[in-house]
């Protein structure tokens, strides 16, 4: 039952009060006096007070407050008796704590409206009370989740180059839940393979989508795939796990520090810009694509443009959230004021810059928590002396080993093997750097092989533009027909300064004779025909035909310069 | 000369306090006679700083007992003693003696 302290000092009023109370269904304890007033809420622990103003001892007022005090949180309702109405009174009643009045001569249907207002008021504040604990426990539970999730994140997508001596990052602590991505990466040719990505939306699904982003980047890049492959499946992986009208806006960036040139490719994210390091002009990495996870990987597409980079040039990259931080009147920071801090900033000092202006426009020290920004140096990364770079892949991987893999007939009418067997060849580190030679050597020399040897198609007809569309049509028919067989020998003799890879391909035909067109060739040295040959010998140290014409071995060598 | 005890307010007492009624009568008159001697003595004895409490305290219990012409006097009397003016204070005490006597002899007879 509700306890309610009956605190009055006139003998008769208490007498009636407290049967007033009573009789409404509470449990009365009585006090005569102030002090008594304190000791009976200390021991009896009453739900509910009600104190005359004017009492000796310690007044209603005093006792008011000090209730207060005690009860701390627990919302302890206290009605003020009095006949004094006076608005100083009143005035004094609600400071020190009074949440309503009585006056003399009570009226027992009044207080009872009053004592069952301040008893729901009372059951309202011990359910807010309930759920104010409850919301700090899932709050807090909330916290220790995403603190968890953030760990594992963390592992997964941070191992990278974050730290490089070149690379400048403000990323949010919580960026995980806000939707940010950030990842950077060495490809095995030592290029940095930098992606920004914003998720739309907070919180898991962002958090969610952005675990196999980070593991095809870094799965992908380190196995020297093109930017181009990397976003085709980054995009079709994650429109298969992002639900609907969820995406990523991303930039990939390639910076290739030896051959001085950046290759990008942007979409939905603010462009991105290049600072020249001697100019106060930017190049603009515009986005001209939609974002990952939104097209089917038929209508994606990944084609990046290039640019031609200076050491020192300065590549600065953000999320929507620099450009859309706002200042107390709700204006937003916007593009323009992005790129003139950009243009503007000592070429030392870009990246603090723009947080400076950033900061200047909201007027806040600590910045929004969806607020991503990195800036790239971009510089002779010896000169960086990265020396990391590739002594950590040396380690468990094949390095000196033959293989030799051969095709019959029925495989070589339907099945294409250059995927598989440059992922045999990508499992040495040190061939990845040169992933784009070697597929193109292996493509070479198995068509040749096939067209040629295996199914005896003469590469003159590829003379003219007729004999072009001829020789497929050609192709097409002996394909049904095909009977031969194609063997690949590869002898890799590699280590961590360098070496040698073999590609030895043989096929099952007469051969030709390479002595007469080598010949031919001096005289000729244009036209389709040929043009196969010739690309071997730009890419490879050494290529020869071995008699009786069916067999050609490249030869490619890795030096320290290029491990 | 006007009752000196509002009858609806003995009924609603008389209500409210069921058995209990004839005890509250009993320890109003007692108390109310107290509290008027301590204010009779404190004002022959100049003592003037508690009159004004002693005067708010007969108002209150007063005009929960339906005394409501001691509760009227009584209120006069607080307000001239919070104001510090004493000229019409010792008629005052005469007229609330009076309205006291008569309003003990109304409830005496409830008893």
């Amino acid at each position: 039952m509700t306890k309610v302290l009956v605190a009055e000092d006139n003998v008769a009023d208490r007498m009636l009060l407290a049967r007033i109370v009573e009789r409404h269904g509470y449990d009365v304890i009585t006090a005569v006096d102030g002090l008594d007033a304190l000791s009976k809420f200390a021991s009896q622990e009453p739900d509910m007070v009600l104190l005359d103003a004017m009492m000796p001892e310690m007044d209603g007022f005093e006792v008011a407050r000090a209730i207060k005090e005690e009860a701390g949180a627990k919302f302890i309702p206290i009605v003020f008796l009095s006949s004094l109405t006076d608005s100083k009174w009143l005035d004094e009643c609600l400071r020190s704590g009074g949440d309503d009045f009585l006056s003399k001569p009570y009226n027992a249907g009044m207080l009872k409206a009053k004592l069952q207002a301040l008893e729901r008021l009372r059951g309202q504040q011990v359910l807010l009370e309930r759920q104010r604990s409850e919301l700090a426990r899932l709050k807090n539970h909330l916290v220790q989740e995403q603190m968890a999730a953030k760990s594992v994140f963390d592992k997964i997508a941070h191992t990278g180059k974050l730290r490089g001596p070149y690379l400048k990052h403000l990323l949010s602590p919580l960026s995980v839940f806000n939707g940010d991505v950030l990842l950077a990466a060495h490809d095995p040719s030592g290029d940095l393979l930098v992606l920004l990505g914003d998720f739309t939306g907070h919180g898991l699904t962002a958090a969610i989508g952005a675990l196999p982003l980070a593991d095809i980047f870094y799965g992908m890049t380190a196995k020297g795939f093109a930017v181009s492959e990397i976003l085709r499946e980054a995009n079709r992986k994650l429109k298969l796990v992002l639900p609907g009208g969820y995406f990523c806006c991303a930039t990939v960036v390639r910076l290739s520090f030896r051959k001085k040139c950046i290759e990008y490719w942007n979409g939905g994210l603010p462009p991105g810009m290049l600072r020249r390091k001697d100019r106060r002009d930017v190049y603009w990495l515009e986005s001209r694509h939609l974002p990952l996870g939104i097209l089917e990987d038929a209508a994606f597409r990944g084609q990046t443009e290039m640019v031609e980079v200076e050491f020192g040039d300065r590549l600065v990259l953000c999320t929507d959230g620099v450009i859309e931080a706002e200042d107390h009147q709700g204006q937003q920071f916007t593009h323009e004021r992005f790129e003139a801090a950009v243009r503007d900033a000592d070429c030392e000092r870009i990246f603090e810059t723009v947080l400076e202006a950033v900061r200047a426009h909201t007027m806040d020290e600590l910045l929004r928590d969806d607020l991503t920004l990195v800036e790239v140096d971009v510089r002779n990364l010896d000169a960086a002396g990265d020396e990391s770079l590739h002594k950590e892949e040396i380690n468990g991987v094949p390095q000196d080993w033959k293989l030799t893999y051969e095709l019959g007939p029925k495989s070589l009418k339907v099945f294409n093997p250059l995927p598989m067997l440059q992922h045999v060849l990508m499992e040495t580190p040190q061939l990845r750097s040169r992933a784009s030679e070697i597929y193109t050597v292996l493509a070479e020399t198995y068509a040749n092989a096939l067209e040629h040897g295996v199914m005896h198609l003469d590469s003159s007809l590829k003379g003219s533009a007729d004999g072009f569309a001829q020789y497929y049509a050609q192709r097409a028919k002996a394909l049904e027909h095909l009977d031969g067989r194609i063997r690949f020998d590869f002898i890799s003799q590699l280590d961590a300064k360098g070496g040698t890879l073999t590609i030895r391909v043989t096929d099952s035909g007469e051969g030709f004779d390479f002595k007469r067109w080598m010949k031919r060739r001096r005289r000729t040295s244009s036209g389709y025909h040929g043009r196969g040959i010739m690309l071997l010998r730009n890419i490879c140290d050494e290529v020869q035909f071995k008699a009786p014409g069916n067999t050609v071995e490249v030869k490619m060598r890795w030096g320290k310069a290029d491990a | 000369m006007p009752d000196a005890i509002d009858r609806m307010v003995i009924e609603e007492l008389r209500e409210i306090m069921e058995e209990g009624f004839s005890e509250l009568l009993a320890v109003f008159l007692a108390d109310s006679a107290r509290q008027y001697q301590a204010l009779d003595g404190d004002w022959r004895a100049g003592r003037q700083d508690g009159l004004h409490k002693l005067a708010h305290s007969l108002k209150g219990c007063c005009s929960n007992i339906g005394a409501i012409e001691c509760a009227s006097i009584a209120a006069g009397m607080e307000r001239a003693a919070r104001a510090g003016d004493w000229g019409r204070f010792p008629e005052q005490m005469a007229a609330f003696d009076s309205a006291l006597q008569r309003a003990h002899d109304d409830l005496r007879d409830l008893v």
